[in-house]
């Protein structure tokens, strides 16, 4: 047991070596902060290493729009520090060591700089509009780096190429991917749509990261004749389209998670035809066929998302 | 391409890079900003004009509009193959680019944007895309493409469609096809460092055919061929302010949305009967909706952080009604209104939004509300519908749905360890509805995640999470039309029990090769539901590989597994004769291909993929009655491309497609148009083709 003045000794030896610690790690800190805080001389000394034809060529940098520009805020605008004003102060990368390697820039875009750091430099000049919502997003929050999709250096951002996009969008949802290759699919094969016309991978605000606040109004920017209001109204339409709808693809037409007439049955049960057990024996019944083949329910039912035929009240006009 | 020339109208083509060419300069404090690039020798200067030009030939082996799904390719061929891009940079900043693909087929799309970087931008562009909506299509009626669809003059009138004796001589084929076409056009203005705004305007088009069932008469229905002559105008702009510390957007959603046809109008197949020789259905009225969004965001320090978002908005639909029957017997039925006058206000509100802050550097906390509401005051009035055009049925009354969603996480991530992150949170949805059986679902989720990385370029990440559902009270509303099993439990409206379940390893062996195993489960249990959705399993397996070595060559494969199961139970009205219905769909997709730059002028690529399905049905009542024939999709693409540069300015481009496509679904197969006795259906059959597309284009770079 520690005696009181012992204790008091102690705690005080404590303190200071505490402070001293600290003293010591901000002064070391502070040696390697000034020591890295060193920029080179600009794009001219950068380029003549990574210039064309080179292993690490970045001199593609020039054909993007960032790569020349009058604004300001430009990374080669004057006093911007060009490369440096993303790599950060990297004046020590340019010398060799004395085994002859070299140090890393001080901020690099891939696994040796941490995620959270290579997305601050982005969103230093990137933070607005729909990337305002960034910060505690599902990506951000899956330490997702900007530079996992976009490449700054290539003529074309891969992010913003129909095809190009849905394969690093694939890299970590697999399964999406195979779902395009369904009976019924949106046209993300052919290129014709890709993820970003439905979701916003930046939000941090939508169900699903979707471009609109709610999954309806989503689809509505395509499909704004389901949008209503009608006079006979389907309950679950006007609630989720996903639940009758797969939008990534099925197995069943038209997107939907089930066949008619079992997907209605789901919910429907009144007597007569609508909770009958149409079962394979029915195929080739000529009075209860027309429930089960052709189209099913919408051999009659066709306006399933809503009718504004004043007779329309069992969705058949 | 005469079609694509007028469609488009290639003077706005035109016009647009010289417009944006010559705008005035920059402002003055801009042109005083020398970029340091000017300084800069080693630095690489690309400006002026450069781009690539690909124009050729394209051949496809085989008629299938299957195959021309998306793709404009339906008919065996030649096509032009037309592809490009052009850029331009000027040291000023202004830049211009153009990207145009498959400019020869029917799925076109040409994409322009230009403008001086950080001041201001302008977008234009043009999409078609065709989309079949039925194979081996057929009908007898005339006029197709119109709202007004007749028989011909010699057609024998049958109550089944054996009795219509001259059906097969009046048969015509139909592609009943749609094609989108859609045009945005926008412009970006950044008036300083911090204001901006944006406005884009979209024009879609949809035209083209689609089927339509109805036409009710006594126990006959019949597939027509409707009309599609949509319309929709859609504006998106908004105002942003964006500061170091906070940000603030506010926005207008403008959508307008015209169908050029009301109703469609056919004649009676069935019957000569003068009172209902023609049926008419009504189609989808014009809607208008806006919304208005207030989107901001404010940091108190660098790791507490606040945003929100509220949107405020009105849907509304006016279209004139028309007449309850075209039976002329109840033309003095009068409607008691003329139109319906909806209007649905919409609003959602992040408003306490998210609050994200990072405690220290290994403990962050999410929380996060959001209030969503649809408040329907569309007027109630009661109507007599004359369903079959024949007899009314009773007294109904409209019922315009509304609902509010209130939705509240809150999630914690903790770095326990430089190599292990857990992660946990909790989530509660509560909706309530309007004239719905359930008036109120609350469904509480708890989750769980570990992230760990076992070893050097590898990473486990295992989450679960448990949600369960619960209905206040489950009463049946009594709208006047027919009641449902008194058991029934909607599933979405029903007591739920979901477990998910999802495992991801991966692991980088060699510094160039990329493995990622995963596994996803949700199972659901409608545990109080004895009449309706009872079970549904959804597992997916998956496994992708990736071999990168440089820039010069990527190999990659990938096999996902999908087991989709559900199982019901429901029971034949009246007599209380219960049945289950079980369904399995399986699909297995591989996928495998390269891509290689060979030297410096040569490049070639290989993709393959196969995707097989197949969905079993079962639905059996105390008889044990056999399974229906499995449902089978099997598709198989193999695509090979060469690129080789012959010159500093030519190349050429090779391309090549192989599509297999076989499908089964028993439910129109061999069916013919008078395959049901009492529908006269289109006709509709499993597409299958085995379709080559051959593509040869020389490339031309400036």
């Amino acid at each position: 047991m520690i005696s009181k003045p012992g204790y008091r000794n102690s705690l005080k030896s404590i303190i200071a070596v505490l402070v001293l610690l600290c003293y010591g790690a901000t002064a070391v800190a502070d040696e390697e902060t000034e020591a890295a805080a060193e920029y080179s001389k600009g794009a001219n000394q950068c380029m003549a290493c990574h210039r064309e034809g080179r292993d690490k060529e970045a001199h593609e940098i020039f054909l993007t729009p960032m790569g020349i520009s009058r604004s300001p805020d430009s990374p080669f605008a004057d006093g911007n520090h060009d490369c440096e004003a993303c790599h950060g102060p990297s004046d020590t990368h340019r010398k060799k060591q004395k085994d002859g390697t070299r140090l890393l820039p001080a901020v690099t875009f891939n696994h040796k700089t941490p995620v959270e750091t290579q997305n601050e430099i982005c969103m230093t000049c990137h933070a607005d509009g729909n990337r305002m919502h960034w910060p505690g997003s599902m990506h951000e929050e899956e330490e997702v780096a900007c530079a996992s999709c976009h490449a700054v250096h290539a003529p074309q951002d891969p992010a913003l190429d129909k095809l190009a996009q849905q394969e690093k969008c694939f890299s970590c949802h697999p399964r999406t991917r195979s779902e395009t290759f369904r009976n019924s699919s949106h046209p993300l094969r052919f290129g014709e749509m890709t993820c970003s016309d439905c979701h916003n991978p930046h939000d941090g605000n939508n169900d699903s990261l979707l471009i609109r606040s709610t999954v309806n109004d989503t689809c509505y920017t395509c499909h704004a004749e389901k949008r209503g209001p009608f006079l006979w109204e389907h309950a679950p339409v006007t609630e989720d389209c996903t639940l009758c709808h797969n939008p990534h693809g099925s197995n069943h037409a038209a997107l939907l998670k089930q066949r008619p007439p079992l997907l209605c049955q789901q919910c429907h049960s009144p007597a007569g035809h609508p909770s009958t057990a149409y079962t394979s024996e029915f195929e080739d019944d000529p009075w209860q066929q027309r429930f089960l083949m052709g189209r099913s329910c919408a051999n009659c039912h066709s306006q399933v998302h809503g009718s504004n035929h004043p007779s329309g009240v069992t969705t058949t006009r | 391409m005469n079609k694509f020339i007028r469609n488009f109208g290639f003077s706005v083509s035109a016009l647009l890079p010289a417009l944006l060419l010559s705008m005035p300069s920059p402002s003055v404090q801009a042109q005083e900003t020398e970029p340091s690039i000017y300084s800069c020798k080693a630095c690489v200067r690309y400006v002026g004009w450069r781009g690539t030009l690909d124009f050729g030939l394209g051949y496809v082996s085989e008629d299938s509009l299957k195959f021309g799904d998306y793709r404009g390719l339906e008919e065996e061929g030649f096509y032009v193959a037309l592809d490009g891009d052009i850029h331009f940079r000027n040291l000023e900043g202004r830049y211009f680019d153009l990207y145009a693909r498959d400019l020869g087929y029917d799925s076109r799309q040409l994409k322009m944007r230009g403008g001086n970087t950080g001041f201001y931008e302008l977008r234009f562009g043009w999409q078609e895309i065709p989309k079949y909506r039925g194979y081996g299509t057929q009908t007898p009626l005339l006029g197709v493409g119109s709202d007004y669809l007749t028989l011909p003059a010699d057609w024998v009138y049958s109550s089944s469609t054996a009795g219509m004796t001259e059906l097969q001589s009046s048969l015509a084929a139909v592609a009943l096809k749609t094609e989108r076409r859609t045009l945005d056009a926008g412009a970006t203005l950044n008036f300083t460092r911090n204001w901006s705004y944006r406005i884009d305007y979209q024009r879609q088009e949809k035209k083209g055919s689609r089927t339509l069932g109805g036409g009710l008469y006594m126990n006959n229905a019949t597939i027509a061929p409707a009309p599609v002559d949509f319309t929709t105008d859609q504006f998106d702009m908004a105002l942003a302010w964006s500061g170091k510390r906070a940000q603030l957007q506010l926005g207008f959603i403008g959508s307008y949305f015209d169908n050029g046809n009301d109703s469609l109008t056919w004649q009676n197949p069935f019957s000569a009967n003068s009172k209902i020789a023609f049926f008419r259905a009504g189609l989808e009225p014009d809607n208008e909706f806006y919304q208005f969004n207030l989107s901001g965001a404010f940091a108190f320090t660098p790791r507490i952080r606040l945003s929100g978002q509220a949107s405020m908005g009105r849907l509304s639909q006016n279209d004139s009604f028309i007449p309850y029957t075209i039976n002329p017997y109840y033309s003095d039925l009068s409607l008691p209104r003329s139109s319906l006058d909806a209007e649905m206000d919409t609003s959602t509100f992040n408003l306490a939004g998210k609050l994200f802050a990072r405690v220290n550097n290994r403990l962050s906390f999410t929380a996060r509300g959001k209030w969503d509401e649809r408040e329907n005051k569309t007027p109630v009035d009661t109507y007599t519908p004359i369903v079959t055009d024949l007899v009314p049925v009773l007294d109904r009354y409209n019922r315009p749905y509304s609902y509010e969603r209130e939705q509240y996480s809150a999630d914690l991530r903790f770095k326990a360890h430089r190599s292990v992150r857990l992660s946990g949170g909790a989530r509660q949805e509560n909706i309530e509805r309007t004239l719905q059986a359930a008036e109120r679902t609350e469904e509480t989720t708890y989750w769980g995640e570990v992230r760990a990385n076992p070893f050097v370029s590898s990473q486990l990440r295992f989450k679960l999470e448990s949600s369960s559902r619960d209905v206040s009270d489950y009463l049946q509303p009594d709208d006047g039309g027919p009641v449902d099993h008194p058991l029934m439990r909607k599933f979405h409206q029903a007591d739920r029990d979901r477990e998910r379940v999802m495992v991801e390893l991966d692991l980088m062996p060699v510094g160039a090769l990329g493995i990622n195993l995963s596994y996803f489960q949700a199972k659901s249990d409608y545990k109080n539901s004895d009449v309706g959705l009872q079970e549904s399993n959804d597992e997916s397996y998956s496994i992708n590989l990736n071999y990168a070595v440089g820039t010069k060559l990527n190999l990659y494969a990938f096999l996902t597994r999908d087991d989709i199961d559900a199982d019901m139970l429901n029971y034949a009205g009246a007599d209380d004769i219960p049945w289950q219905a079980v369904t399995s769909d399986r699909i297995t997709t591989f996928g495998i291909g390269l891509s290689s730059r060979i030297n410096d002028k040569s490049s070639i690529g290989f993709d393959y993929v196969s995707s097989d399905s197949t969905g079993n049905i079962s639905v059996q009542t105390s008889l044990e009655e056999d399974p229906f024939d499995p449902l089978k999709t099997d598709l198989t693409n193999a695509k090979i491309h060469y690129d080789r540069e012959v010159n500093d300015h030519w190349g050429y481009k090779l391309y090549a497609e192989y599509e297999k496509y076989s499908s089964r679904d028993w439910a129109i197969d061999g069916l013919g148009v008078d395959g049901l006795g009492s529908v006269l259906t289109m006709g509709e059959q499993s597409p299958e083709y085995s379709a080559w597309y051959l593509r040869v284009q020389a490339s031309y770079r400036f």
